[in-house]
């Protein structure tokens, strides 16, 4: 018995050691996304200094800076960081339960959903505001209920739903294309913003439903991670382990696809962060734990950072989905050629 | 030790419209080593598919202690009886201790926190497949041969009493064939584990399986031991090949010979 | 061998009793493509009389109506020779890949066409029409050999989830650098939107005539392929052991094809899944053998692409759809439908 307590103890060390790593990782994180944040608070189109920040957030009336960080950075930070949390979740868990990082759900069709809808709103009903996010949320989890309906036969199989997805999502990337096209030039400036994913004109009440969202959809994917977990061995191998593999999958979709859809309803689609999060947590992580949360993290970096590069350090102003966007395709090759190369999955 | 029993009764199972078997009865010997052969096709999966509920049953039932499978919580079955399905995946950059220890899943709740036990669940397994020394390596270098003996570790740190093994030794060398094999019977010897797997040598499985099951479209042609099922009529109807039966002189199993059409002489046949 | 059989049989020549049956089935296919002709012009978002229809097909524009009829010929002629195009490409590019999901829009090559154009416009200042075309060629060319590099890395080859994945993935990549690409040059913006949807309302004979080289050349070599592509299709292996040099013609075949969809594209913009649903509309109707997919193959894609056209112009009356979003919403449901037949170990 003295050797099994020897093995046991090295395997006990080993776990502890990934899981260390994993929690420095996610502690790190979260040191940056706060330096990312106190940065944009402070150091905008002016500085100012931390103590004035920290006046106004703790309520105090202060000429000026009331306005420009109440109203201005504080909104926009706030809004930019909830949204990243959705992206990063929702991309992270697509990935992991369809165990292949090109299937995250702005790749397979869904965020397409949310997209046409919110387009059609604008251009054809001149709608703006609350009804076009009410439609967007309503278009993103329509489509997705349409793709887990047509992917069904004997159960949902994990590869006829990538597939399925990107039918629909050709179509529906036609359909934005013809809307696009048909739209009177008042109309097109404020569907190619929305198109594009920006935070720009943030308020602070928007940041309501998305920690509503992130809250209730987020906490039903992160009581899956367990089994989001088991799912990476296969659904087979996850069977045995004792997963229900269908009600998992159900539960995991109806979550990706809430935070996303609201998210995507508030800010637009941010292109790629739902895509990048995941593979990037990965890389940092590595394969103790849940990605779930480290990949969050990431994508509210990803946001914050991109919002603020596009916003300062380029020569004109561009919304954060441009910049997320330029960044996330040379990647997203890069990332197809490994993923082939390897065969495998996150 | 009380084994745990599984028992097939009047089962049917398919795809998509098709019936692949029906009206299928057996029962599983505990704490014994059972092999199902057959051809091709012959529905030898399915039936390991549906004895494991990855494929719901069309009709009839699989219990497990007189209770069915498929209305049991699945945590609780994956107690009892584990699962190493045909190519299972292994995440990128996972290292071996960490897969192992994915099979104390059923073992852990939502919010349970990794235990002593479960360490030394997985030490243990690391033990029985001597791969201790592997435990720190990724998954991903590793050879084949090794590979499937990670998997059949994990499947040991599930602890379960009967273990289901669709065509363990698929892709393997015959030296690794014999090696996860043996293996097999060590953790059936040790543990009293009841083993189930689908197995495609017909030689290997009289070698090292207590019961044969012979399949053939889809129904139970011949089961019992290695000796009363390894006929020379067995492999004629379940195969539709000539052979010849002799004793196995290392084992005392009997031992298949074909039959085909050239380089056999001829007297030796009649 | 038991289920090489069969698809070597169809391509032996001595099976010939099929054969009477598919002249039949073409001879009907084109009867009815001459009607959709007559109808294409006949019929849109203006009513036109017939005694003005004849009229117009001679030449003469007197009456509003003849107008109209006069700007629907040159239409017409591009929406016949973008639908072959396009459905031809399709066949070549399903056998070239073995691959039932090949498609130009599935695979991202028209989305690299688009990108090569964006940039070009935005950068370079291209405008003449054999600027246009070749740009667009270059894209497609270059974007088809990326998409299906990157498909078939790794274990199992080019299966349909890879190429499939990695054609989309790198379509949304695309759109994203269109994007960024059109946002530096409001300019040019417009102009690329309405380009993008795919249509041939647009059309002038002098763009169809541009492309017309592009597109003999293209059905040239399709044709010439598809001996070789039977023979590929029976996997690289028993291709090479019958004595085909696999590598040279996967090259020579799809060149064929993306000089067909280049082109296409380049004129009217990039119209999806007709290179999906005619071929494999056409297999399951005359069976394998390229050399009647894609004689057939062009017929059926000029037809469909002229229906959708019509059912375009008169769905959304007075204003009209662009063929592209016609196809699109015709051809969603086709895929949906392709991917849910197959068995899930094949994808």
């Amino acid at each position: 018995m003295t050797a099994l307590a020897f093995t046991a103890d090295h395997v006990a060390h080993g776990r502890r050691q990934r899981r260390n790593t994993c929690r420095r990782v996610i502690g790190c994180a979260v040191v940056a996304l706060a330096a990312a944040f106190a940065l944009t608070l402070t150091l905008g189109q002016s500085f100012t200094p931390p103590q004035v920040v920290l006046d106004v957030l703790l309520g105090k009336d202060v000429p000026g800076a009331s306005f420009t960080i109440g109203q201005l950075r504080l909104p926009r930070a706030v809004l930019a960081i909830l949204a990243g949390l959705s992206f990063g979740l929702s991309g992270a868990a697509f990935q992991i339960m369809l165990r292949n990082p090109l299937a995250s759900p702005d790749i397979i069709g869904i965020s397409f959903g949310a997209s046409a809808a919110a387009v059609f709103a604008i251009v054809f009903l001149s709608a703006s505001g609350a009804v076009v996010s009410l439609l967007a949320v309503t278009g993103g989890l329509a489509v997705a209920v349409a793709i887990y309906g047509l992917s069904s036969r004997n159960g949902v199989a994990g590869t006829r739903f990538i597939l399925v997805g990107i039918g629909v999502a050709a179509m529906l990337e036609s359909f934005i294309s013809y809307t696009l096209s048909q739209a009177p030039s008042w109309n097109l400036q404020e569907a190619m913003r929305w198109l594009t994913g920006s935070v720009n004109g943030a308020q602070l009440q928007q940041a309501l439903p998305l920690s509503a969202a992130l809250v209730g959809f987020g906490g039903l994917l992160l009581s899956q991670a367990r089994n989001l977990e088991a799912l990476r061995l296969g659904d087979d191998m996850a069977a045995g382990l004792g997963v229900n593999v269908a009600r998992t999958r159900l539960l995991v979709i109806m979550g990706a696809v809430g935070v996303l859809a609201v998210a995507t309803a508030v800010t637009g689609p941010i292109a790629f962060v739902a895509f990048l999060s995941g593979p990037i947590a990965a890389r940092l992580v590595g394969s103790e734990g849940s990605l779930l949360m480290p990949s969050a993290l990431v994508g509210a970096i990803l946001v914050l950072g991109g919002d603020y590069v596009g916003q300062f350090l380029l020569p004109t102003r561009y919304p954060v989905g441009v910049v997320t966007g330029a960044l996330g395709a040379p990647y997203l090759i890069y990332l197809i050629v490994r993923v082939n190369r390897t065969g495998r999955s996150l | 030790m009380t084994h745990h029993r599984l028992f097939v009764q009047d089962l049917a199972a398919g795809y998509g419209d098709r019936n692949v078997f029906a009206g299928l009865d057996l029962d599983v010997l505990p704490a014994k080593i059972t092999a199902i052969v057959g051809a091709n096709a012959c529905g030898k999966s399915t039936l390991l598919r549906a004895m494991s509920r990855l494929l719901p049953p069309r009709q009839g039932q699989v219990l497990l202690d007189g209770k069915s499978i498929h209305t049991m919580p699945p945590r609780k079955l994956a107690q009892t009886l584990g699962l190493l399905p045909q190519s299972p995946i292994a995440p990128e950059g996972i290292t071996v201790s960490d897969l192992v220890g994915r099979g104390r899943h059923p073992h852990q709740g939502v919010f349970s926190r990794w235990t002593r036990q479960d360490d030394e669940a997985v030490a243990a397994a690391l033990q029985a497949t001597n791969t201790t020394d592997l435990a720190e390596r990724p998954v991903d270098e590793l050879s084949g041969g090794q590979r499937q003996r990670i998997w059949i570790a994990m499947a040991l740190a599930q602890q379960t009493d009967i273990l289901l093994l669709d065509e363990p030794t698929t892709f393997l060398d015959i030296a690794h064939q014999v090696e996860v094999l043996d293996l097999l019977v060590d953790l059936n010897q040790t543990r009293g584990t009841t083993i189930i797997m689908v197995l495609h040598d017909l030689n290997l499985a009289a070698r090292y399986a207590d019961h044969l099951v012979a399949m053939a479209d889809g129904r139970l042609h011949a089961r019992g031991t290695p000796g009363d099922v390894l006929t020379v009529e067995t492999v004629r109807d379940v195969f539709g090949l000539e052979s010849s039966i002799v004793a196995d002189p290392l084992s005392g199993r009997p031992l298949m010979l074909p039959i085909g059409r050239h380089r056999i002489k001829r007297e030796e046949v009649a | 061998m038991s289920d090489l059989q069969p698809r070597r049989l169809a391509a032996i020549p001595a099976l010939r009793f099929h054969r009477p049956s598919r002249v039949f089935w073409l001879a009907i296919m084109l009867a009815a493509l001459a009607v959709l002709t007559v109808l294409s012009v006949a019929v849109g978002t203006r009513d036109v009389a017939w005694h003005d229809v004849f009229p117009a097909l001679a030449g003469h524009v007197e009456s509003i109506e003849q107008a109209a009829v006069a700007v629907r010929i040159p239409r017409t002629l591009l929406a016949v020779l973008a639908g072959a195009a396009l459905a031809v490409s399709g066949t070549v590019m399903q056998g070239v890949t073995r691959n039932p999901l090949a498609e130009p829009g599935i695979l991202g090559v028209n989305m690299g066409a688009s990108l090569a154009i964006a940039i070009g416009v935005a950068w370079f200042g291209i405008a003449s029409t054999q600027a246009f075309i070749w740009t667009a060629i270059a894209g497609a060319w270059g974007t088809a050999i990326f998409v299906y590099a990157i498909g078939s890395l790794g274990r199992g080859g080019a299966t349909p989830l890879k190429l499939a994945l990695a054609g989309t993935a790198t379509n949304v990549a695309f759109v994203s650098l269109v994007l960024a690409v059109l946002l530096t040059r409001n300019d040019v913006a417009g102009g690329m939107r309405s380009w993008q949807v795919g249509g041939v309302g647009g059309a002038t004979n002098d763009r169809t005539a541009a492309i017309l080289p592009f597109l003999a050349a293209g059905f040239v070599v399709s044709l010439l392929s598809a001996r070789k592509l039977n023979s590929l299709a029976l996997g690289d292996d028993v291709a090479a052991g019958l004595g085909e040099r696999v590598a040279r013609t996967r090259v020579v075949a799809s060149f064929g094809a993306i000089l067909l969809c280049g082109a296409t594209t380049a004129a009217c913009g990039p119209i999806a899944f007709v290179g999906l649903v005619v071929p494999h509309l056409c297999r399951s109707l005359f069976g394998s053998d390229y050399r009647w997919l894609v004689p057939i193959g062009a017929v059926a894609g000029a037809s469909l692409l002229l229906v959708a056209d019509v059912v375009g112009r008169v769905v959304a009356r007075p204003s009209e759809l662009d063929v592209g979003i016609v196809t699109a919403f015709l051809g969603a449901p086709f895929f949906v439908w392709i991917v849910r037949r197959q068995r899930i170990r094949e994808l």
